[in-house]
């Protein structure tokens, strides 16, 4: 009897152990420099994601084991901490990426090693528009921004408009796609300038005083992070916000600009990030930002909101594909006209043909209240999802 | 002769290596390759080029337009990326070399910057910071193992060149120009045009550095000619040691495996690789390939102490 017991028991337990064995996903962020803040944020989503998701059981009866890397921001780095969780760690999935550069160095692995790449920041829309079959973007991207800023900017009564944006392709693109959007939705309106500083500067005088003498009755901008911050201030001392009667930036809500700027954040700024944490007034809202808290010590901002959804929304796919190979987990995001995820902002629907998810978007006016040390939103302006819908040219 | 065991030794090791290990041993050759054409000019004539990325990323971006834009086959790319890069190389050296010392360092790194931004702005031919993607070499030359391989042979061809130049008249007329230039043109040595077709070599070997790294990567990316690559290859060789031959291949070495290394345990790679460098300029001032050299030739006498002695 002994001769067989100790082998079934060994054989047992190794079928035990194969079921228990984790999930690997390996998410990178920028963890260093300028935009270590996003990557924070979002690494800190994705983290709370997996807990809650390892809380109740973990997905096919796996638990989620998350592996956070620094790119730097670097698509050199990137594909070299891509190919190293991939082929050391053996991750079944990629995750995250802040930067649309690295993103896009990124993307051809996925088709090298069949493993899917999800993406929770990263915002340029060749992503998507490359149509490959393993990448899937649970954030929205820049056009759907400044299709909702156009959107918005429609109904303003107001025809001069100029751009200030930074000079590279998120910039460049985010304008073009606002302008060309608005035009069609309001032909009498023109263009009386548009400034291009470089990414990163710190001294942004000359580019307001150009702007103060177009006399533009509103400015569209896509400066972000440090960027928009050093220039709230000094445009703020040039007067720029009074004589300018709308400023509307689709990523100038986010806390990583709000909560630097503190108290110093002009009032009556159109804008908008991702997500805003007192938006929507749900159960579901409320627990998150709950739990975020509690957990970390501070709001979550949009790029942690879009992290902590991503990931749950790739447990339900890989649960829905019961599997995680590439293959069923591709069918499973595209099933059904597209996987459908309630997260806290509200619902997304992953469009079948490009991957890309849609959401609904929140904008607002800033303002000051004793509650918060920094500028929240009020008079918010819900973009629906379909305003947003641009058309792809991928086809599943 | 040693110099062959080296490569063979490189060659029998190949199959040995993991997938993920090949990808690093290529990526170690190419950066040293890089490190070793970039010495070619900082030891043997003692121009401090802070201008390497230039020509690092026109090989790159050559193999990559060719590839993406002209649909050629990748193993055709490398000689034009070589030819290309040595072009570039000739352009900038005929306008640099005339300056000495600082301004030649400084009108180095102003021209790689330079393309740097003609590579980032100009979207409809380089496709700006979205870079040149999927450049996966089809077929066989895609494979890590057989890339390995191209890329081990062509860093061996590289080194080898190296070897036999700073053994050549040519190499003795470099160092000449370096230690004496006023005495080596009194000979008869022409120091321009020396110092010119060193610029030549060392910027035609980067250039095919480039397009290997684009091709081992899949992608190429404005960064490729950023000053922040030039200074890559200068870090490889203090770590390795200019003085020693193989030197910045040995710290190129060092350095992708630090950095791989710390940066999969820490965020903060960086302060590593600083304190390295810094004991390493004040107490090795000959690198980790000047400390392999001290080490082993203490052995040797040691050796031939003891045999002496028995």
């Amino acid at each position: 009897m002994k001769g067989w017991f100790a082998p079934l028991l060994l054989a047992l337990g190794l079928a035990l152990a194969q079921s228990q064995q984790p999930i690997k996903i390996g998410a990178l962020f920028i963890l260093s420099g300028n935009f270590a803040g996003y990557g924070k944020s979002g690494s800190q989503g994705a983290q709370l994601a997996a807990e809650e998701i390892n809380a109740r059981g973990g997905v096919l009866g796996r638990p989620i084991q998350l592996i956070v890397v620094d790119d730097q921001g670097n698509p050199d780095v990137g594909v070299r901490e891509a190919r190293r969780l991939i082929l050391q760690e053996k991750v079944d999935f990629l995750f995250g990426i802040d930067s649309s550069s690295v993103s896009l160095a990124v993307a051809p692995l996925t088709d090298e090693y069949k493993i899917p790449l999800v993406v929770t920041h990263a915002a340029t829309p060749n992503l998507t528009e490359q149509c490959r079959p393993y990448v899937f973007r649970t954030s929205n991207n820049a056009r759907m921004d400044s299709w909702a800023a156009a959107a918005l900017a429609a109904t303003l009564p107001v025809k001069r408009w100029a751009n200030i944006g930074p000079d590279y392709e998120f910039g460049r693109v985010s304008w073009q796609d606002f302008i060309t959007r608005l035009k069609q939705l309001r032909p009498d309106v023109e263009v009386v300038s548009e400034q291009w500083p470089r990414f990163g500067s710190t001294d942004y005088a000359s580019f307001i005083t150009a702007l103060m003498r177009a006399r533009p009755e509103a400015v569209f901008s896509t400066l972000w992070a440090g960027d928009m911050v050093i220039f709230a201030r000094q445009a703020k001392q040039f007067g720029f916000f009074n004589q300018v009667k709308y400023f509307v930036n689709p990523v100038g809500a986010a806390l990583e600009v709000l909560v630097p700027l503190g108290k110093e954040t002009p009032e009556g700024l159109l804008v908008s990030a991702r997500y805003w944490f007192l938006y929507p007034n749900t159960e579901r809202n409320k627990a998150f930002v709950e739990a975020y808290r509690k957990r970390f010590g501070e709001y979550p901002s949009y790029n942690a909101q879009e992290a902590y959804a991503g990931l749950h929304m790739l447990a339900r796919a890989i649960e829905k594909a019961r599997s995680t190979q590439a293959d069923a987990v591709k069918r499973a995001f595209e099933a059904d006209g597209g996987l459908v995820y309630d997260a806290p902002e509200g619902r997304k629907r992953m469009r079948p043909e490009d991957h890309q998810v849609f959401e609904g978007l929140v904008w607002g006016y800033t303002k000051h209240t004793p509650d918060y040390p920094f500028a929240i939103l009020e008079r918010m302006r819900i973009v629906p999802a379909t305003d947003t819908i641009y058309p792809t040219q991928c086809k599943r | 002769m040693r110099l062959l065991w080296l490569f063979l030794a490189l060659a029998l090791l190949g199959p040995w290596f993991s997938e993920y290990g090949l990808k690093l041993a290529s990526e170690a050759f190419i950066l040293g390759l890089y490190a070793m054409a970039f010495n070619l000019l900082f030891r043997q004539t003692g121009l401090l080029s802070f201008g390497q990325a230039a020509f690092f990323g026109l090989g790159a971006y050559t193999m990559a337009l060719l590839v993406a834009r002209g649909g050629w086959p990748f193993p055709a790319t490398l000689p034009l990326a070589f030819l290309i890069s040595a072009l570039g190389a000739l352009f900038i050296g005929f306008l640099s070399i005339r300056l000495s010392r600082i301004y030649f360092t400084m009108l180095t790194l102003a021209f790689a910057q330079l393309l740097y931004a003609v590579a980032h702005k100009w979207y409809a031919f380089t496709g700006g910071d979205n870079g040149i993607t999927d450049l996966r070499p089809p077929g066989i030359w895609g494979e890590s193992l057989f890339y390995y391989y191209v890329v081990l042979f062509l860093f061996a061809l590289g080194v080898l060149f190296l070897w036999a130049l700073e053994r050549s008249p040519f190499g003795y007329a470099l160092r000449a120009l370096r230690d004496n230039r006023a005495r080596a043109e009194a000979v008869g040595i022409n120091a321009f045009g020396h110092l010119l077709l060193a610029f030549v070599i060392s910027g035609a070997l980067s250039g095919l550095a480039g397009a290997l790294q684009g091709a081992l990567q899949r992608s190429v990316f404005p960064d490729y000619l950023f000053w922040t690559r030039s200074a890559e290859c200068i870090l490889a060789t203090i770590l390795g040691g200019s003085g020693v031959f193989l030197g910045p291949a040995i710290g190129a070495t060092v350095f992708l495996l630090l950095r791989v290394v710390v940066q999969a345990n820490t965020e903060y790679w960086p302060f590593f690789l600083g304190a390295l460098l810094l004991l390493m300029v004040l107490f090795f001032p000959k690198g980790l390939g000047g400390l392999a050299l001290e080490m082993a030739s203490r052995r040797l006498k040691g050796e031939r102490r003891g045999a002496s002695g028995s």
